[in-house]
C-alpha cells in the first residue's frame, strides 16, 4: 500500500471492488439491474473536505465497509498531530446508520451550494453512489447550512474519527525539550515518528526551510493576550536551521524513510523575537512535493502539539 | 590620344566631346563647365582623374518602432570604384559609433538598414544621425531617425464575468471581476479599489493593518512577479533574445491597490481569526463579495485573493477552473503540473507565471495600434 490521496492508489482489491460498484451503478441506469426498494442501500459515499484547498482530506467508504481516509492537515484534529492514510472495515451498525442518515430526507433534493460556491475557504463535497443514482453536493463557507445536510456532515466526520483509529501509513509529529539561552536562541526537538502499519516516505525537515513547495516553522505566540490587540496578531513565525541531525541542506538526504514504529530526532533552532514571559510554541512541518523519484511522500501541513517555552 | 570629359574637363575619355557619365549634379556640371571652356580642350596626362564627391546621405525611412528596420543609402560621385563601405550609426548624445555595418558600394552606392535600437531613456525624442565611409570618403547624413512612439490609453474598466466550468443541469457558475488598466508610456498600470467592511471584533486599528498588509503583500507578489516577464514588440527583429537596455519594444507592470470609501471595484469583509491554537480560517471570494480572514492564514492568503480578483482561477481542483479547452494558449491548468506550483496553486508559493498576466497582454494588443505584443517567457 502506497500513501496517497486519491482513490487511484490503493490496494486492486479495493480498486477492483470500486469498479464493480461503479459498472453496477451504471448498469441500473440502463435498467439491467432490478430496481433497489424503498430501503436506501449505498454504494459508496466519498466525503471530500478542503481544509488545504490543493490537497484536500478524502474518505471513501464502501458498500462493504471498508473505509479509507486520507487526510493532508490535521488543522482541525490538532489534538492529533499526525497526517496520512487511514484504512478500516466500519462496523455493520456504523454502516446502517450511514444509511439511515441518507435516507431521513432524500439526499439528491437536499440544498446545497452547488452554483453558488465561493473561491476558497473550508469547503465540502458529498458524493453518493447507489445503485440507481449519483449524487454530488457541495457545501461552502459562505451560505448557511440546513439541518438535514448538517445531521450528514456531523455524521460523515464522525467516521472519520472512527477511521482514524486505524493507521496505516501514518506521520506524527511531537515537539520536546524547549530551551531558550540568554541570548535569546530557542531550541526545540522535533520527533517525527511512524505509527502506522506500513513504511512511509517524508520530506527531510532540513530541506523544507525556504521552499517554495513547502515549509517548515516554529510558530509562537504569548500564552495569554497582550490588551488592545488580537491575540491571533501577537503569534510569530520563525525559521529554524536544524542542529542535528542534518547541519547543512546540501549533502543531507532529501527524503526519509521511516518503518513503522520508528522516529527520527531533529533540533531545531532560531531566534526567538519575543519579549521575556510566558509563551507557547508549536512547530508546522509542510510539503507538497508528492513524488521524488520513485516514493510517494506524505503531502501536507502537519502540526505538531503545541509546549510551553 | 585622350581627351577630357566635355563636362567636368578631368576624366579622361577616349574620344573628344565625350562625357565620362560621373558628374551627375548639376552645380557640379556647370562649374566645370565654365572652368573648361576657360581652358580648351587639350591633350592632358593620364595622372589626371575625376575626384569622387559624397552625394545624397540619408535615412529613407525616418521614423519606426524600436526594433524595426530602417533603410539607409548615401551616393558618392565621381565614379568611384566598387569596394567595401562602412556604415556607423551615431550615439544621439555623445556622436559615438554604436554600430557598425560593413557594406558594399556599387555604382557610388551604398545601400543598407539597421534594426533600430533605443540608446538612452529619452529615446522618445532622440536623433539618430550616421555616416559612411567609403573610396575615402566620410559622408555624413542629412537628416535624423527617431523612434515611433507606442500609443498610449486612458484610464479602462474591465467588468466582466469569469465563468466556472458548465455542470449537466446545473445553471453556470459566474465571479464577477472588476478592475482597471491603463496604457501609459512605459507600463500597463492596473488599479484595484477595495472597500473593506470590519466584522464583530476588528478595531479600526486592525482594519487599517489589514488594509496596509493586502495592500504591501499583494502589490509586492504581482509586481515582482512581473520583474522576469516582457511583454514584447512581436515585429522587433531583435527576437526573443532582444537585450534591449529601456521600455522602446517592452512594456512593463505595475499594480496599484487602494481602499476607497465609495466607488470601489469589490468589497471585502474582515473576519478575525480565531485565538491560537484553533484552525484558522480560510479567506474566499465569490461573486461581488470577500471575506477574508486577519491575520491571513498563510503569508500568500491576500495575494491569492486579489489573484481572483484579477481574474485569476484556482489551480488546485476545484468546480471553478479554467474553463478554456485544453491547449488554450495561457490556459490556467488544474491541478498546477509538477514544477510549475504557484500562487494560485499551492499556500506559501508567491510564484507567479506568464499565464497570470494573459489579460494584461490582451490590454496591450488592444491599445498598440496593431503592433502586436507577446509575453516572455512564453505561456506553458
Amino acid at each position: 500500500m502506497t500513501y496517497s490521496r486519491n482513490a487511484h492508489n490503493m490496494d486492486r482489491a479495493f480498486k477492483f471492488k470500486l469498479l464493480i460498484l461503479i459498472t453496477s451503478v451504471l448498469l441500473g441506469h440502463a435498467g439491467c439491474i432490478p430496481a433497489e426498494r424503498s430501503k436506501m442501500e449505498f454504494l459508496m459515499i466519498k466525503y471530500t473536505v478542503a481544509d488545504l484547498p490543493e490537497t484536500p482530506q478524502e474518505m471513501i467508504i464502501l458498500k462493504s465497509g471498508e473505509a479509507s481516509y486520507v487526510s493532508h492537515t490535521n488543522e482541525r484534529f490538532l489534538q492529533r498531530p499526525e497526517i496520512g492514510l487511514y484504512e478500516s472495515v466500519l462496523d455493520p451498525s456504523l454502516l446502517s446508520l450511514l444509511g439511515t442518515v441518507f435516507t431521513q430526507h432524500p439526499f439528491s433534493t437536499l440544498p446545497d451550494h452547488t452554483g453558488n460556491m465561493p473561491e476558497g475557504g473550508l469547503s465540502r463535497t458529498v458524493h453518493l453512489v447507489t445503485s440507481s443514482d449519483e449524487t454530488i453536493k457541495q457545501i461552502g463557507p459562505a451560505d448557511p447550512v440546513e439541518s438535514p445536510m448538517q445531521n450528514i456532515l456531523n455524521h460523515l466526520d464522525g467516521v472519520v474519527q472512527e477511521i482514524m483509529k486505524s493507521p496505516q501509513q501514518v506521520l506524527r509529529a511531537e515537539i520536546t525539550s524547549p530551551v531558550i539561552d540568554a541570548e535569546k536562541n530557542l531550541s526545540i526537538t522535533l520527533h517525527l515518528s511512524n505509527v502506522g502499519k506500513e513504511n512511509l516516505w517524508l520530506r527531510s525537515p532540513s530541506q523544507l526551510v525556504n521552499q517554495s513547495d513547502g515549509w517548515l516553522l516554529i510558530e509562537t505566540w504569548p500564552e495569554t493576550p497582550k490588551p488592545g490587540t488580537m491575540w491571533s496578531e501577537q503569534k510569530v513565525n520563525i525559521k529554524p536551521y536544524l542542529a542535528e541531525p542534518a547541519k547543512k541542506t546540501d549533502g543531507s538526504p532529501a527524503t526519509l524513510q521511516l518503518l513503522p514504529g520508528a522516529s527520527l530526532h531533529f533540533t531545531l533552532q532560531g531566534n526567538f523575537p519575543g519579549e521575556p514571559g510566558a509563551y507557547v510554541a508549536r512547530v508546522s512541518y509542510c510539503n507538497f512535493m508528492e513524488q521524488f523519484s520513485t516514493e510517494s511522500l506524505i503531502v501536507g501541513q502537519l502540526f505538531t502539539n503545541t509546549i510551553k517555552i | 590620344m585622350s581627351y577630357h570629359c566635355s563636362e567636368c574637363g578631368r576624366t579622361l575619355v577616349s574620344r573628344a566631346g565625350d562625357t565620362c557619365g560621373a558628374c551627375a549634379m548639376k552645380e557640379t556640371r556647370q562649374r566645370v563647365q565654365a572652368e573648361h571652356e576657360e581652358t580648351p580642350e587639350r591633350e592632358v596626362s593620364h595622372e589626371e582623374r575625376c575626384e569622387p564627391v559624397c552625394g545624397a546621405t540619408q535615412w529613407t525611412v525616418t521614423e519606426a518602432y524600436c526594433g524595426d528596420e530602417a533603410n539607409l543609402v548615401c551616393t558618392i560621385t565621381g565614379n568611384p570604384p566598387d569596394g567595401p563601405a562602412i556604415i556607423e550609426i551615431l550615439h544621439p548624445e555623445n556622436g559615438s559609433v554604436i554600430e557598425t555595418i560593413n557594406a558594399e558600394m556599387t555604382g557610388g552606392r551604398v545601400e543598407s538598414t539597421w534594426v533600430t535600437k533605443a540608446q538612452t531613456e529619452n529615446w522618445r525624442t532622440d536623433e539618430i544621425p550616421f555616416r559612411v565611409k567609403a573610396a575615402g570618403l566620410t559622408c555624413n547624413s542629412s537628416n535624423v531617425f527617431t523612434f515611433r512612439d507606442r500609443p498610449t490609453s486612458n484610464w479602462t474598466r474591465k467588468d466582466f464575468m469569469r465563468s466556472c466550468p458548465r455542470r449537466e443541469g446545473v445553471a453556470v457558475q459566474r465571479h464577477r471581476t472588476v478592475y482597471e488598466l491603463n496604457l501609459e508610456a512605459d507600463k500597463v498600470k492596473q488599479r484595484l479599489k477595495l472597500k473593506s467592511f470590519p466584522t464583530g471584533g476588528i478595531t479600526d486599528e486592525t482594519k487599517t493593518a489589514f488594509e496596509t498588509m493586502v495592500t504591501t503583500q499583494s502589490q509586492a507578489t504581482w509586481n515582482n512577479g512581473s520583474n522576469d516577464k516582457t511583454f514584447h514588440r512581436r515585429n522587433c527583429q531583435r527576437g526573443d533574445e532582444c537585450d534591449c537596455a529601456f521600455d522602446c519594444c517592452k512594456v512593463g507592470y505595475e499594480l496599484e491597490i487602494n481602499f476607497v470609501d465609495a466607488d470601489q471595484h469589490r468589497r471585502v469583509y474582515i473576519v478575525p481569526q480565531p485565538d491560537p491554537p484553533t484552525a484558522q480560517i480560510s479567506s474566499w471570494c465569490r461573486w461581488d463579495d470577500s471575506r477574508w480572514a486577519y491575520p491571513p492564514k498563510a503569508v500568500t492568503t491576500y495575494s491569492h485573493e486579489v489573484g481572483h480578483m484579477l481574474g485569476q482561477y484556482d489551480e488546485y481542483v476545484t468546480r471553478c477552473n479554467d474553463p478554456s479547452a485544453a491547449g488554450t494558449l495561457c490556459r490556467q491548468p488544474a491541478p498546477a503540473p509538477a514544477g510549475q506550483h504557484n500562487l494560485m496553486s499551492h499556500s506559501g508559493n508567491s510564484t507567479l507565471l506568464s499565464r497570470h498576466y494573459r489579460r494584461i497582454l490582451s490590454f496591450i494588443n488592444s491599445k498598440s495600434g496593431n503592433d502586436t505584443y507577446d509575453i516572455l517567457p512564453e505561456c506553458t
